[in-house]
């Protein structure tokens, strides 16, 4: 049950404060942290005990009253990593049992799996409207995950090394987060971009800045980019065909190519969904009864014969003469202009599992 | 042997006030127009078949909708205004110009839609006169003269794509010599590169437009940048009317003429000219080309021509969406190879709430960006209470076209629809930062 | 298939094969409709092709074919 705390006005992170009452705090640490044990304990389930453990105790005597850890929710690294739905539902209910001001979560230095709790840990708290804060080295693989982005991430050292550096700071924004305080941005408050941007009116033009930027760029000044460039994270490669002429090909497109009349109603920019079409018994796609919906290119070309996005006459003369072992009757469409990187990953993920259920060993991916 | 510099002089007429009357006249800074005259030089090219011509201003509980395209009123005292249009083709840029400053032209034409989607779509271009987004438009802030016209329906894409911007330009033109000739100036700049220390640092401004066709492209000197290289241009080109803004296929993705004819990065550079750098010149290219091939050797042009400039640095800007980025960041890669450091403007994505990928595509020399925000935000522009240039607005042409009222409320999945936010060479204050 | 093989290697896909041009990534309509449809089947026989090898990260694969360019 929560606790005892005066009916303030909430601000968005759920939480108002009444003066003297001291922050609530869930703090979120691993198998090992949690002082049940090493690596062999890596798959212990999640558990939760009241008060602080390991270095939650570290940041209870930094807070020295101010804020109290009123349970430690323990996850076995493996656990929490491979199984992340059921991880992710007890942690909700330990949240939602202990409505707290803030959730910590970590240190996790370089440990892969231990950051990808914490990364689990702080979206949980984010969608149930509570205050989340984490830490880790800022290599850590669970920052490049997608997941990552938008939590608030204090960098550390790379091993436990740095504990008492990185409890001292996470204490300190913690306690700030659970009192509803106003937190700057990355540069100003000192933790990690997170690839959260947000809209704003300067006091200059954009040439303005323009041109002040490539002043101090010229005179050797010290200068800060607005936008700071992306690196995508790699996928390792699935592993190559083995019996091309046994295998089941599906056909893939980001090129929105769809049944005349577009009854699916698919975006022309910023598609928000995929669709998938039969292509069963068909040897080409025909201009009445296949369009080109997609905004971001010249659709005249693929009017005439939309075969020149999405090759299925080409793929069914191969499919003759047993090149291949067979097409699936499925088409997936959606179109890429403007999609979100975010939709696109979702797309990816479902259309897979669709393609795995089908028995699809093979895709070709047209895009324009 | 002509000079190789050119001076430009513009005379400012400044306008703070509109409204109809008997004839053209601009006195203590109110502009009357002659609303019959006004439609009759429209109606003189026979592809129009209507013309109604409407004022608004500042600050009115008002939106315009079907916007072609909007010109600042400009004159060449010694003749060939709007080269390729209405003047034959010459190079423009230096002489005396007459400005109406703080008036735009506006034309505003139902076109046809005659596909389902892609490209060349004549979508639907939407400027609020108030509210918190008005700001990202060029004509809040304007005295408008707004021309609804209609085409005749049997024009051909291409042609239509013409007749807009004949409608606007003549008025253009003519509004500026009828109230200006003969009278004093507000303000007079002059506009001539050259004369700087030699010490100063080179400054080159890389302009990439775009071309992929009717409805969908910038035209220079009234054609389309389609076979032609990249160019060495005058800047004082670009603000006498070299360029004309042809993409009404992306509302927010475009530069509209009249942000062309007062291009801020062009002027900026020319008030830091002789002090703290050199306005060394431009480079004018356009993007979006079809095969990779050509985006690497319109790129290796184009750093080439700043390079021949003698150009110390590069501000970089691109217009519409999508892959013309390439072209941007390759001629930028290139630049800074060759040690020209540059400054990348651009818009960009990142999702409505600001937690998705900004960009679509990036070199690791474009260290130095400014952002001039994003489109991703749905919005819902509320109702208002005079609508110019139609009853309807048009959305989802991917869906055959629907129709809302242009009173509004209007809901927008994002904000494409909305003329001219996007900022392409920096006219607004609109960004985003990390946070 | 993309003619943006540039885009697809920085987003990470690792089977690339170069597309025609960006409306048509596997077409041609400058050729005469035997000789495109021939070019589409050899484009698409190189991505098959593609599906069968080894790669270790983002690989871009030209097509040797005449109309592809």
């Amino acid at each position: 049950m929560a606790g005892m705390r005066d009916a303030v006005s909430q601000n968005e992170t759920g939480h108002g404060q009444a003066l003297g009452a001291s922050v609530r705090v869930v703090h979120y640490v691993n198998q090992f942290f949690g002082g049940i044990g090493g690596e062999e304990h890596a798959d212990h389930r999640v558990e939760v005990r009241a008060g602080a453990s390991g270095p939650g105790r570290a940041m209870e005597r930094e807070w020295a009253g101010a804020a109290t850890v009123v349970a430690t929710v323990i996850a076995g690294d493996n656990h929490v990593s491979t199984f992340v739905q059921e991880a992710e539902a007890a942690i909700r209910s330990a949240l939602e049992a202990h409505r707290p001001d803030v959730l910590i979560a970590g240190p996790a230095f370089n440990a892969g799996r231990y950051g990808m709790g914490c990364v689990t840990a702080c979206r949980v708290a984010r969608s149930l409207g509570i205050a989340s804060v984490t830490a880790m080295f800022p290599t850590n693989p669970a920052l490049a995950m997608l997941e990552s982005r938008g939590l608030i991430v204090v960098p550390t050292d790379e091993t436990a090394l740095g504990m008492p550096k990185a409890a001292k700071a996470l204490a300190q924004l913690a306690l700030r987060l659970g009192r509803g305080e106003p937190i700057g941005s990355a540069a100003e408050e000192g933790f990690l971009p997170r690839g959260l941007r947000s809209d704003v009116w300067h006091e200059q033009t954009g040439a303005e800045r323009a041109i002040a930027l490539l002043k101090r760029k010229l005179l050797g000044q010290p200068y800060r980019s607005e936008l700071a460039i992306e690196v995508f994270d790699s996928v390792p490669p699935a592993p190559p065909l083995a019996r091309l002429t046994e295998a089941r090909i599906a056909l893939v497109t980001t090129g929105g190519i769809v049944p005349r009349g577009n009854p699916d109603r698919l975006r022309e920019y910023n598609s928000v969904t995929w669709r998938p079409y039969s292509i069963a018994g068909l040897d080409d796609l025909t201009a009445d009864a296949w369009e080109p919906i997609h905004g971001g290119y010249d659709s005249t070309f693929a009017r005439e014969d939309p075969d020149r996005v999405v090759p299925v006459d080409a793929l069914r003369l191969l499919e003759r003469s047993a090149a291949f072992g067979a097409l699936d009757d499925r088409l997936y469409v959606t179109v890429g202009v403007g999609t979100s990187v975010g939709n696109a990953r979702r797309f990816g993920e479902e259309i897979a599992r669709d393609l795995r259920e089908r028995d699809v060993q093979g895709v070709i991916l047209t895009a324009t | 042997m002509a000079s190789a510099s050119a001076r430009l002089e513009r005379r400012s007429f400044e306008v703070s006030d509109i409204g109809f009357g008997p004839r053209i006249h601009l006195e203590g800074g109110r502009l009357e127009v002659d609303r019959a005259a006004l439609a009759d030089l429209v109606l003189r090219d026979d592809r129009v078949t209507r013309c109604n011509v409407e004022l608004v201003s500042p600050g009115e509980d008002a939106r315009i909708v079907h916007i072609c395209d909007t010109a600042e009123p400009q004159w060449r005292v010694g003749g060939g205004t709007f080269p390729g249009w209405i003047s034959p083709i010459r190079t423009v840029g230096e002489g005396v110009t007459h400005r109406l400053a703080g008036v735009g032209v506006t034309v505003c034409c139902e076109l046809p839609w005659r596909k389902t989607g892609g490209i060349q779509t004549p979508r639907e271009n939407i400027a609020e006169m108030r509210g918190p987004l008005a700001e990202l438009n060029p004509l809040s802030k304007l005295r408008n003269v707004v021309l609804e016209i209609a085409l005749r329906d049997d024009l051909p894409d291409e042609e239509c794509d013409r007749a807009v911007h004949v409608a606007e330009l003549r008025v253009a033109e003519h509004l500026a010599r009828e109230a200006t000739h003969g009278h004093e100036p507000d303000t007079v700049q002059v506009y001539e590169l050259g004369g700087a220390d030699p010490a100063l640092p080179r400054v080159v401004y890389i302009c990439q437009i775009t071309s992929q066709g009717p409805y969908a492209g910038t035209f220079y000197y009234g054609g389309y940048l389609d076979r032609l290289m990249p160019t060495i241009v005058h800047p004082n080109e670009i603000l006498d009317g070299a360029l004309v803004d042809g993409n009404i296929a992306g509302p927010w993705i475009r530069t509209p003429t009249i942000v062309h004819q007062n291009n801020p990065l062009i002027t900026g550079l020319y008030r830091d000219h002789g002090r703290e750098l050199s306005f060394a010149g431009m480079v004018l290219l356009r993007g979006h080309y079809y095969g990779m091939d050509d985006k690497y050797r319109v790129a290796q042009e184009a750093s080439k021509l700043a390079r021949w400039l003698r150009a110390d640095g590069a501000v970089l800007t691109w217009e519409n969406a999508g892959n013309g980025i390439m072209e941007s960041l390759y001629t930028l890669q290139e630049c800074e190879r060759l040690g020209i450091k540059t400054v990348f403007l651009t818009w960009e994505h990142g999702g409505a709430l600001g937690d998705d990928t900004p960009l679509q595509f990036y070199v690791p020399e474009a260290d130095a960006i400014v952002s001039t925000g994003s489109m991703d935000e749905p919005v819902v522009l509320p109702r208002v209470a005079r609508a110019i240039g139609g009853d309807t607005v048009r959305l989802n042409p991917q869906l055959g076209g629907e129709r809302h009222a242009a009173l509004g409320p209007i809901e927008l999945s994002w904000r494409l629809e909305l003329y001219g936010g996007a900022g392409h060479v920096g006219e607004t204050r609109y960004g985003r930062v990390d946070v | 298939m993309t003619t943006l093989t540039t885009l697809a290697t920085e987003v990470r896909a690792n089977r690339i094969v170069a597309g025609v041009r960006i409306p048509h990534p596997v077409g041609n309509p400058t050729l005469a409709p035997d000789k495109e449809i021939a070019l589409r089947v050899a484009v698409v026989k190189r991505a098959l092709e593609v599906l069968t090898l080894r790669v270790d990260g983002p690989t871009v694969f030209a097509v040797d074919h005449a109309g592809a360019r």
